[in-house]
């Protein structure tokens, strides 16, 4: 019928934005409660992800870490030890070798814990000798040093050997649990989402079920009548996406001090609690994405019924 | 320009709107319809501008079957038919400009030529001076030439129109079947529904009426 023309085709979507904007203007109370609902359930999801980032991140120093902790006996004398370590250091797997003897040990633990007075009363040094080495990178895979670490502790003077690894692992293991039951969660929040719009939508549809009709009768197409709604769809969940936003970051503010007792005891000097730019794409393009399905589900269940009568 | 053949209505429910009419209505024509309320003078019209779909027979417009039309064509076809309401169906929240300038909207008509269009339609029916007001600021004989300038703003070639003074006195009545009458004159094509057969007898037009679902008579001039 008409050739596609870009400016007719610009035109008729500044046009249908408008109206929306209009629409939504019109009711400015239902409109403001309606983006409260959406950035509320759009910002659950996104803090807890935002939370999990910040911890994953705070927790990458030690993904390297290949360190293997050998623990001596408590009768190792240090002459021992540094024989032992300079036996080591020509191993043709290890790499480097840090000595921390048993009062190095002591002078550490004291340093950490302000116990200095309470471990005054002790006769006997109760930490052992610690030797932490550092394998060759040419052994890779946890498999290599798990087997190094085996050959390590067949030393006499050896008491237990322990890889970091291991406690990687464990923390690996549980922040992937975290980040999919937050994946879980956001899940259902999307949901929740979609079914604000819908309904938002729906109300909208049934408020100007007259002026549809009347389209219709005068000849507009389906797309003409589903563009405002699309765009009312779009103004929400953005608008949503963006207070959304706010929420979480206004949330890190009182949250940041937490975070930063809590990490300082891990002599981790992390940044402090942000929103990662991961985060502040991902809660914009989850809402555009959800406005779009509840656009195509309003429009397939509802805006499709409203015929002329 | 319209061709009837065979065409019968039923609703769900089994009523029979419609029941075998043949009828045949050339370009330029001036058509009214009556018979009493319920007689299927609306359905007819409602067949034509396909708010509804035929149960059996087929409906020519402009030389091509429309009752099998596919939905998405609907738009299209509706823009080359100008429809006028018994209760008008402005948007009451739209100015009168912004409702006669609707199917120009609609489809998509650069905006220099709406306004000039919208202009005409509306000095067509006398109104031009109301352009900025709301509808619910006119009288209702006011608001009908509206619903008329929006009918005829697309330049249809056929305008149908249901009712279009059933809620007018008999002087305003007159005036708006006078517009018609001039509508006809420069070559549209007009089938008017009216129960007022009192009214539709000055014009010395054909008539065609309709008695629970059958023409009567589709030949009184």
């Amino acid at each position: 019928m008409s050739v596609f023309s870009p400016v007719d085709f610009l035109r008729q979507h500044t046009d249908a934005a408008r109206q929306a904007l209009r629409e939504l203007l019109h009711h400015p109370l239902t409109t403001l409660l309606t983006l409260l609902a959406i950035a509320l359930a759009l910002a659950l999801p996104g803090m807890l992800l935002a939370i999990l980032d910040n911890v994953q991140q705070a927790a990458s120093p030690w993904e390297d870490s290949r360190q293997i902790n050998v623990f001596m006996k408590l009768d190792v004398t240090d002459d021992r030890l540094a024989e032992l370590a300079n036996e080591w250091r020509s191993d043709g797997e290890i790499e480097d070798i840090k000595i921390i003897s048993k009062k190095q040990a002591l002078e550490q633990f004291k340093k950490d814990t302000g116990l200095a007075d309470t471990l005054e009363l002790l006769e006997t040094n109760p930490l052992p000798a610690v030797l932490i080495i550092t394998p060759k990178d040419s052994i890779s895979g946890p498999e290599s040093v798990e087997s190094l670490s085996t050959r390590l502790t067949t030393d006499p003077a050896v008491d237990q050997v322990q890889l970091d690894q291991e406690w990687l692992k464990r923390l690996q293991s549980f922040l992937q649990f975290l980040n999919t039951s937050i994946l879980l969660l956001a899940f259902l929040f999307g949901l929740m989402v979609t079914l604000i719009i819908v309904n938002s939508l729906r109300f909208e549809i049934i408020r100007r079920q007259n002026e549809i009709e009347v389209i219709k009768l005068v000849g507009g197409s389906n797309e003409y009548i589903q563009r405002p709604f699309l765009y009312t769809a779009l103004f929400l969940g953005l608008i949503g996406a963006v207070l959304a936003v706010l929420i979480i970051q206004v949330s890190f503010l009182f949250l940041a001090p937490y975070l930063e007792s809590l990490l300082s005891h891990y002599n981790n000097a992390s940044s402090p609690l942000h929103l990662g730019s991961k985060t502040i794409l991902t809660i914009p393009l989850a809402a555009l994405f959800l406005s779009l399905v509840s656009t195509w589900l309003s429009i397939k269940f509802n805006l499709r019924q409203v015929e002329p009568q | 320009m319209i061709e009837f053949i065979h065409v019968s209505k039923r609703y769900p429910g089994g009523t029979e709107a419609l029941l075998g009419i043949n009828l045949e209505i050339s370009q330029g024509e001036m058509v009214f319809l009556t018979g009493h309320s319920g007689a299927g003078k609306s359905t007819l019209l409602r067949l034509i501008s396909l708010i509804e779909r035929p149960t059996r027979g087929s409906i020519t417009v402009n030389g091509r079957d429309v009752s099998k039309l596919p939905q998405r064509s609907i738009p299209y076809y509706r823009r080359k038919l100008g429809v006028i309401f018994q209760d008008h169906r402005l948007l009451p929240d739209r100015s009168i400009f912004e409702n006669v300038a609707l199917p120009l909207q609609i489809s998509g008509t650069d905006r220099r030529i709406i306004g000039k269009r919208t202009r005409a339609a509306l000095d067509k029916v006398g109104l031009l001076h109301k352009e900025k007001a709301m509808p619910d600021m006119l009288s209702s004989g006011q608001q009908q030439r509206v619903g008329i300038a929006r009918a005829v703003v697309n330049r249809p070639a056929i305008l149908l129109a249901d009712e279009p003074t059933g809620n007018l006195d008999p002087e305003l009545s007159e005036e708006i079947m006078q517009l018609f009458v001039d509508f006809n004159r420069v070559g549209v094509t007009l089938l008017i529904a009216s129960h007022d057969q009192h009214l539709i007898s000055h014009f010395g037009q054909r008539i065609i009426e309709l008695e629970s679902g059958q023409i009567r008579n589709g030949n009184i001039t």
